[in-house]
């Protein structure tokens, strides 16, 4: 039972990860990126075809793990926190919010996230612990606000 | 400025000000009560629980759950009020 | 029978069910395929935003962090479930109100500009790629810990399921096959935390048991024996935890900010029919995502003594 619960969680959620790539790929990459007079149905296709391409590079990371999952999926919420939240909720709430600022934003927010991971995680910057690490996330959290 | 954008405008501050609310007990209960002011409410127990570990692991949780229901009950009345309701 | 076959029993059954719903309600347009034709129930949703949220982690290892970190596990406690109440008040019903597909859909229009959007792209195509990674890796553990199977074929099998209801199904696929998935593993998670509860505590909620006295008649709070375990093992007592209280400011914060920017859990808000809708389904979800997350402590507390 407790095998069908795990399961369960991890198809969920690797499920609707798999619709945001193939989604982000089909609808902002190919319809209104590369070639917007796409038909629905070649979107529809487009959007199947990312969506196995997805699941095949998944499952490569899957059988070589870049990491054990909790820290992953650490790294996963990190990048989140620091691209999205602030250039969407400064969006809705902040009318003179450009996009300049939210470009610059969430590319900081992306390239500190990955900084900080790989400076504390595989040691490639010298120096830091797993304390200064967490931190490491909250001040880039704070550091992207004012900039975006 | 025209009535609808009076009324609109109306309609976003009264909208912030439910959010500035709801997210000061936000902050309240997980960041105040169940961190920085959590030692002094260890002191007072009830049951088996300390209280600011219980708002830490329990209590925050379930506030959680009552405030975005109380905002879409203060909301929904908001949307009738102005016209917005669908 | 065994406890394998009964596992691999009820797997079967199970991954059975998701295919049936997937071929029920395969996908015919761009628009089922992105936000299941946006006419998704708001408890429908609720359901599946909760199972797309829990992941392999919360299900499998939370309860053992926690076991192994009392206070300090509350960070991801308070940090998982507080996000949702930014997620319902600052972001789903603006977002559903936008009415768009996707998240870089939103940041595109917004700023009228197709470098955030191609920048937002990237994000996502990052944050989604290390988090299904995560996903797939915990599909494989469960395989080879529980049916003694090899892990990467468990990898394997995963691909394939998935592959055959996200491709066939796209949103509309997902959202049915989470609202199986939500009840399956609260199902999965509930029943054992009850027994054991019981067991410890002789109250059957496993939320109340956690404060409760041990059923060995000793008339000792449990959550005092552990603080009492734990300081004569020369550790921080369970309840107060060993990191500073600065750092356990900023861990909660950093999962909260996160929660709420997670982009597979902002696009389920997108499949509801009105704003009205994505408020209530947040407030769903995050009731179904408590009901899990306030147990996980109390199982924590149950496994400490034994």
């Amino acid at each position: 039972m407790v095998a069908a619960g795990g399961l369960a969680a991890a198809l969920s959620t690797a499920a609707g990860l798999l619709l945001v790539i193939s989604a982000s790929v089909s609808h902002d990459l190919i319809k209104k990126t590369f070639k917007p007079n796409i038909s629905d149905k070649g979107e529809l296709r487009a959007a199947r075809i990312s969506a196995t391409v997805a699941v095949i590079i998944a499952g490569y990371f899957g059988i070589n793990p870049p990491g054990f999952v909790a820290a992953v999926v650490a790294l996963a919420f990190g990048l989140a926190a620091a691209s999205f939240f602030p250039a969407i909720v400064l969006g809705i709430f902040y009318k003179k919010m450009n996009k300049e600022g939210a470009i610059a934003g969430m590319i900081t927010g992306t390239l500190l996230m990955l900084f900080y991971m790989t400076k504390f995680k595989f040691d490639w910057f010298g120096g830091g612990t797993s304390e200064d690490w967490w931190f490491g996330i909250s001040r880039k959290v704070l550091e992207v606000s004012p900039c975006s | 400025m025209s009535d609808k954008q009076k009324r609109a405008s109306a309609y976003w501050k009264e909208n912030v000000r439910y959010l500035f609310i709801l997210l000061t007990i936000w902050f309240l209960v997980s960041y105040g009560a169940g961190i920085l002011f959590k030692d002094a409410l260890d002191t007072i127990k009830v049951g088996g629980f300390k209280l600011g570990f219980w708002f830490a692991q329990q209590g925050s949780i379930y506030v959680f759950v009552i405030l975005i229901f109380v905002y879409v009950r203060l909301m929904n009345k908001l949307d009738k009020k102005y016209g917005y309701d669908e | 029978m065994s406890v394998q076959v009964w596992t691999y029993l009820l797997v079967g059954i199970t991954f059975a069910l998701y295919i049936g719903i997937a071929i029920w309600s395969r996908a015919g347009s761009t628009k089922d395929f992105y936000v299941a034709g946006g006419g998704v129930s708001p408890l429908a949703n609720g359901m599946a935003t909760a199972a797309d949220w829990m992941s392999a982690a919360s299900f499998i290892s939370m309860a053992g962090i926690i076991a192994f970190a009392g206070y300090d596990g509350s960070v991801y406690l308070m940090g998982w479930t507080g996000g949702y109440v930014l997620l319902a008040l600052l972001l789903a019903p603006y977002l559903r109100k936008f009415g768009k597909f996707t998240v870089p859909d939103f940041i595109g229009d917004r700023y009228y500009s197709k470098t955030a959007r191609i920048v937002a792209v990237i994000c996502a195509l990052i944050v989604s790629f290390t988090y299904v990674a995560g996903q797939m890796r915990g599909v494989g553990v469960v395989f080879s810990r529980f049916l003694e199977v090899d892990i990467n074929t468990g990898v394997i099998i995963g691909m394939v399921i998935v592959l055959f209801y996200a491709v066939l199904g796209g949103m509309k696929g997902i959202t049915y096959t989470q609202v199986a998935q939500y009840c399956v593993l609260i199902f999965a998670f509930m029943v054992p935390a009850i027994f054991i509860s019981i067991q410890m505590t002789g109250n059957p909620i496993p939320q109340l048991g956690m404060g409760s006295k041990l059923a060995d008649g000793s008339g000792i709070y449990l959550l005092d024996k552990l603080d009492g375990l734990s300081t004569e093992l020369g550790f921080n007592a369970y309840t107060n935890g060993s990191k500073s209280m600065a750092d356990v400011f900023a861990i909660t914060l950093a999962l909260m900010v996160g929660t709420a920017g997670l982009p597979h859990v902002i696009v389920r808000f997108f499949t509801v029919k009105r704003v009205k809708d994505a408020r209530k389904s947040a407030g769903l979800a995050l009731l179904l995502i408590a009901i899990l997350y306030t147990t996980a402590p109390a199982v924590s507390v149950f496994a400490e003594p034994t």
